[in-house]
This record gives C-alpha cells, structure tokens and sequence, in this order.
C-alpha cells in the first residue's frame, strides 16, 4: 500500500519534470526551431521531387540531352545518332522505368522518401554509376574544409577591423569601411580570378587549378599535405577577404548605432575611457552580429559553390558543375539536397546557439520571431 | 525630403555612378561594334583603337561589355519588379490580415527564407535547355522576394494600428482595398528603396548563375563575359581585360545602388533620421 503511494507519487513526480521540461521557455523555443527546420527539410526535398515533373518531358528527357564533347554522360554528344532509329526510344523506355517516372506520381512520391531514408540518392552517371550519396559525400568533406574555417575567422577578424574602424575617428577609418563594402559585395568568384591572376601568374606563389599537383597520388606525406594547402590558399584566400568584408560593414554600423546610445553618451559624460566605451559598445553591438551569421552562411555557400569552379576545388560547387555539364540528373539532384541541407543544419545549430548566449531567450523575456 | 535627398553628397556620387553605367548599358550598345562579329586578330590586349582589347574569337570586347550591362540591367529590373511585386503583396497581407491566413503567409515567407537563393536558382534554370532572358529574370524575381515582404511586413505591423487605417476599417472598406489603397501608398518611398536593393541583387545573382553556364542562352550578360574568360582560362594566359571589366562593373553597380539605398534609408527613415 505504502509502495504503491509512493510509486504513484514517483510516477507523478516524473511527469511533473517532464511538463515542466517542456514548460521551460527556452525548450519550447527549442522544440519550436527544430519543428520549422524539419518543415523546410520536408519542403526543400518535396521541391526538388516536384519541380523536374510538373515541367514540360521529365528528368530522362534531360538527362538524354547531348551532352557538350568530352564529358561523360548519357547523352553522349552522338550516341542516339549513331544507334538505330528504334534504340533512342528503347533507352529513352527503360530508363523511364529505371526511375520509376512511369508510376503514378503518388507512388513515386512514396518511393522517393523511402529512398531517401535508406540514404540512397540513386547512381550518378558521370561517375561510373557509383552511389551519388558516396560522391557527395567526399564533396561535402571538401566544400566544409573551406567554408567552416572562413567563417570563424572572418567573423573574429571582421568584427574586431569593424569594431576599430567605426570608433576611430581617423581617415582610415572611412577607408576602412568602404574598402569592405567593395569586398563585401563584389562576386566572390570574380576576386577570385583576380587573384589567380596576380598569384599564381604574375607572382607564381599559388597553383591555379585542383586540389593536388596532378602527379602526386593522395597519402598524408607531409609533401603532399604542404601540396594541397598551396592548392587551398586561393580560393580560401577569395572567399576570407570577402566575408571578413561582409562582417566589417555589419560591425560598422552596428557600432555607430550604439556608440549614439545613451548609456554611451551617459558614460562619456561621466569621463570613461575610449578604450572603455568601446568595450561596453562591442559587446551589445556583437550581439545582432550573430543573428547575421544564417544569412552569411547562405550567402557564402552560394559563392562559395561558384569560387570552386574557378579553381576546380573539389567541393559541391564543381560536383553541381560537373553535373550540368553531364546533364547527370540525379547528381545535381543530391549535390542540391546535401548543400540545402548543410544549410538548414548550420541555421538550425545557430538558432541554438543564440538561444543559449541571449540572455533573454535563455530565460523566456521574449520570443524570437 | 527629396530635396534633402539631392543635397546629398553621397547619394549624388552614386546616383552619378549608377547613372553613368545605366547610361552605358542603354545608350552605349548603339555606338559600338558588333559584339558577336570577329573584328580583329584574338586576344590582344588594350589598345587605342580596342579600348579593351579583343576576346578568343576575335570579339571587341568593350562592346560585348556594354552590351552585357544592357542584358544584366534589363534582367535585373524585370526580376526586381517581379520580386517587388510578390514581396510587397505577400508583405501586405500578411501582415495585415491578423489569423491564419497571415500566419501562414509569414510562415511561408520564413520557409522560403532560410534556402540559399543561388543553389534553388541553379537548381531552376538547370531545368531548362534554353532560357530567355525573361525567364531567367522570372526565376530570379520569383526566388528573391521573403526578405522584402519580411521588411514590408513590420512595416505594416506598426501601420495598421494608425487612426487613418482604423478609419477606414470602420467606414466598412474591405481588408484587401485598405491593405493596397490606403497602407501601400503610404510606404511608397520604401519599396522604391526596396526596389533598389532587390536590382542589385538580382543582377549579382545573373551574374551568379550564367557564371557556371546557366544564364541566359541567347544573350551577352555581365556573368557570362566572365563564364567564357574562366572557361578559357583567362587568368592563367594573363588576359586580365577579359575578366577584369565586367567583374568591376558589377561591384560598383551593387555597391553603389547599396550607397543609394542607404541615403535614402537615412533620409526617408524617421527612426534612422539624424537632422
């Protein structure tokens, strides 16, 4: 009797931690981010699903496209010409049913997330029909390489040039700030061949193309690891200079508006020190800084897929390139789902993250919109 | 206040820029030589006579720059219209109609946001073997619109409380008929700015896209100039006034359309007014 008022009491006891879990603002916020992550996920991967079939012909008609001389596809460049009059049709058929596109779109719809838990993205013709997931994979490896590190770094570096920049009130400073906003708004990919031509042609210092001399073979000899970072300096280079630009001109302005505050002007007038001022401005001005870190990320993916052409890094750009140019449909397809996919997770991690250095969010003063 | 704006130091000099390299792209294309003939020996570098000397086929390429600001700017405004017009109307109503219809637009609106613009345009214009210039604008406008209609949005969150509104609302006028008639007109000075901004945008993400060969197929545009010298590998034979151009013109068109943007911000903004 007695054991069983006390289980009810630990059962009750439990269910209580669990609704007051639930109750705490900053779970709810938690719970809230990750349900709208997951609906864009659903979103992004039902766009990519309906897209290619509520457009004129299907993804085969696409794929049979010939493909320019050189680069392997199905197309081909000749193929169909050279076959008989029927083998166009015949391949056209079976590849229909290879993808399914002959089933009812429900079914197909079906299919397509079945197959998308399994972690399969179909076979990539560019690539000897190799798993794409697989390829996409060792792409994804490559394109984080470049862009994780510019972002930390740039934001660091760029918030502390904005933060100088804006409170000193030397010439430099407005030179400062517009040099960023060329480098922030300027194509990445076009610095980019500004570079190669000053660093690789005219100063030699850099190669211009690959991620390794061609007639090294990948080991983790020091040669080829000193190789490789020569072949990265580049377009790390292009995209680094870029955001640092992107973050300076937010921290610019960001720091003007707060140096106007009046706890500002209050503490000026009380006769602290710059050095002081600047401190107490930073550290509010910071603040929105790290809202701005999703759309950065958009954007430096989005240049970053570009950057990688021109120097033929490895990354998901030149994978989606590659995939144009071989009309390889399912390749671009998962290249596509991988990169948005990236994306939503490191928005998502953001999300988190502010949540957590946001005093007001962290106890539950207000909600995010 | 307009007057306040062409006292403007700043917003003068860009006006005069953007104007300028307008000015370039409308004007400029009559004055030049054809830019799709061979007109002279390739790849020679600036001359008197070839202000940006000649491409791999023997092209001029100052007239295949001006003429690629021509394309660029008209698939930039066509796209910034569209892109206004979608913003402005998703932006109108949902933040004017309280309940589920604006939740859901705002929610859509969010949805839309978080994707990267530039792998969706990829992922678009790949779809199509050919692409006119309209509808690579039309993919463009119809990708670039949530962050417009979020800014239109607060905007008539704080002006649909306002006593014009409310009256009109009590004389029996319908949502959509205040939404546009009465709130709209109102914000007029910012979708202009809006517009501008959204051009910018929309001529770096042509550039964007014809830079990895899915641009438009039937026109000479900012990006596609550079597309051909990356593809010819411009930078590694030291033909630097294939690529050099066209990349500069892009930049200081963004930046300075930025520039103006921000002036009138400043002057049309009364949260942001300094005087």
């Amino acid at each position: 009797m007695n054991e069983a008022v006390t289980g009810r009491a630990a059962v009750w006891g439990l269910i209580h931690r669990g609704v007051a879990f639930f109750a705490h603002p900053f779970v709810r916020f938690l719970v809230g981010r990750g349900i709208f992550y997951l609906l864009a996920i659903v979103a992004g991967f039902t766009m990519t699903f309906f897209i290619p079939r509520l457009m004129p012909g299907n993804p085969v008609d696409m794929m049979l496209r010939p493909a320019p001389a050189g680069l392997p596809g199905l197309g081909g460049g000749t193929a169909p010409a050279i076959g008989r009059a029927g083998d166009f049709a015949r391949i056209r058929a079976a590849l229909e049913e290879f993808f399914g596109f002959d089933k009812p779109l429900p079914v197909q719809y079906l299919a397509f997330w079945q197959k998308l838990f399994r972690g399969d993205l179909g076979p990539s013709f560019a690539f000897n029909m190799r798993p794409v997931l697989e390829i996409v994979s060792r792409a994804l490896l490559f394109t984080l390489v470049l862009v994780l590190p510019v972002l930390l770094i740039s934001f660091y570096v760029g918030n502390a040039i904005g933060a100088a920049a804006a409170v000193s009130q030397r010439w430099t400073s407005s030179l400062v700030y517009y040099s960023s906003l060329f480098f922030a708004h300027m194509p990445f990919y076009w610095f980019a061949m500004i570079l190669s031509y000053l660093l690789a042609l005219k100063a030699g210092w850099f190669p211009f193309y690959g991620w390794h001399s061609p007639e090294l073979l990948p080991n983790w000899s020091p040669g080829f690891v000193l190789n490789v970072a020569r072949h990265y300096a580049l377009p790390f280079l292009a995209l680094l200079i870029g955001s640092i630009g992107t973050w300076t001109v937010g921290m610019w302005s960001m720091m003007l508006y707060e140096m106007r505050s009046d706890y500002i002007l209050y503490c000026q007038q009380l006769g602290f020190r710059r050095r002081t001022l600047k401190k107490y401005a930073k550290r509010n001005a910071m603040l929105p800084q790290y809202t701005g870190f999703n759309l950065v990320l958009s954007g430096l993916i989005g240049q970053t897929v570009i950057t990688e052409v021109v120097f033929g890094w490895p990354g998901l750009g030149s994978l989606g390139y590659k995939a144009i140019l071989s009309r390889d449909y399912p390749l671009l397809m998962g290249t596509f789902l991988v990169t948005v996919v990236v994306v939503l997770v490191g928005n998502f991690l953001m999300d988190i993250f502010y949540g957590l250095i946001d005093p007001r969010i962290r106890t539950g003063y207000v909600e995010r919109s | 206040m307009w007057r306040r704006l062409l006292q403007d130091g700043q917003f003068l000099l860009a006006l005069s820029v953007v104007g300028l390299i307008v000015l370039a792209g409308v004007v400029g294309p009559r004055f030049v030589r054809n830019p799709h003939a061979f007109v002279w020996l390739p790849n020679q570098p600036p001359s008197r006579q070839f202000p940006l000397g000649t491409d791999p086929f023997g092209r001029d390429v100052l007239a295949r720059l001006v003429v690629g600001i021509r394309t660029s700017l008209f698939v930039g405004v066509y796209a910034g219209l569209i892109g206004v017009a979608l913003g402005v109307t998703i932006g109108l109503i949902s933040g004017y109609l309280k309940g589920i219809v604006g939740e859901t637009l705002n929610l859509f609106t969010n949805l839309v946001m978080v994707f990267p613009v530039l792998p969706v345009l990829i992922i678009l214009a790949a779809i199509f073997e050919r692409r006119s210039l309209l509808l690579v604008g039309t993919i463009i406008g119809v990708v670039s619109w949530p962050w417009a209609a979020r800014c239109i949005r607060a905007q008539v969150l704080s002006l649909r409380e306002r006593e014009f509104v409310r009256l009109a609302r009590i004389s029996g006028d319908r949502s959509v008929k205040i939404a546009f008639l009465e709130i709209m007109p109102y914000m007029l000075a910012y979708i202009v700015m809006v517009f501008v901004l959204m051009l910018g945008g929309a001529i770096g993400a042509e550039a964007g896209i014809s830079m990895i060969g899915l641009g438009p197929t039937d026109a000479v545009s900012l990006g596609n100039l550079l597309f051909w010298a990356m593809v010819h590998e411009a930078t590694r034979v030291g033909h630097w006034w294939t690529f050099l151009p066209p990349g500069l013109v892009l930049t200081l068109l963004t930046v300075f359309s930025l520039i103006m943007h921000k002036r009138m911000d400043q002057i049309f903004n009364p949260r942001l007014r300094t005087w």
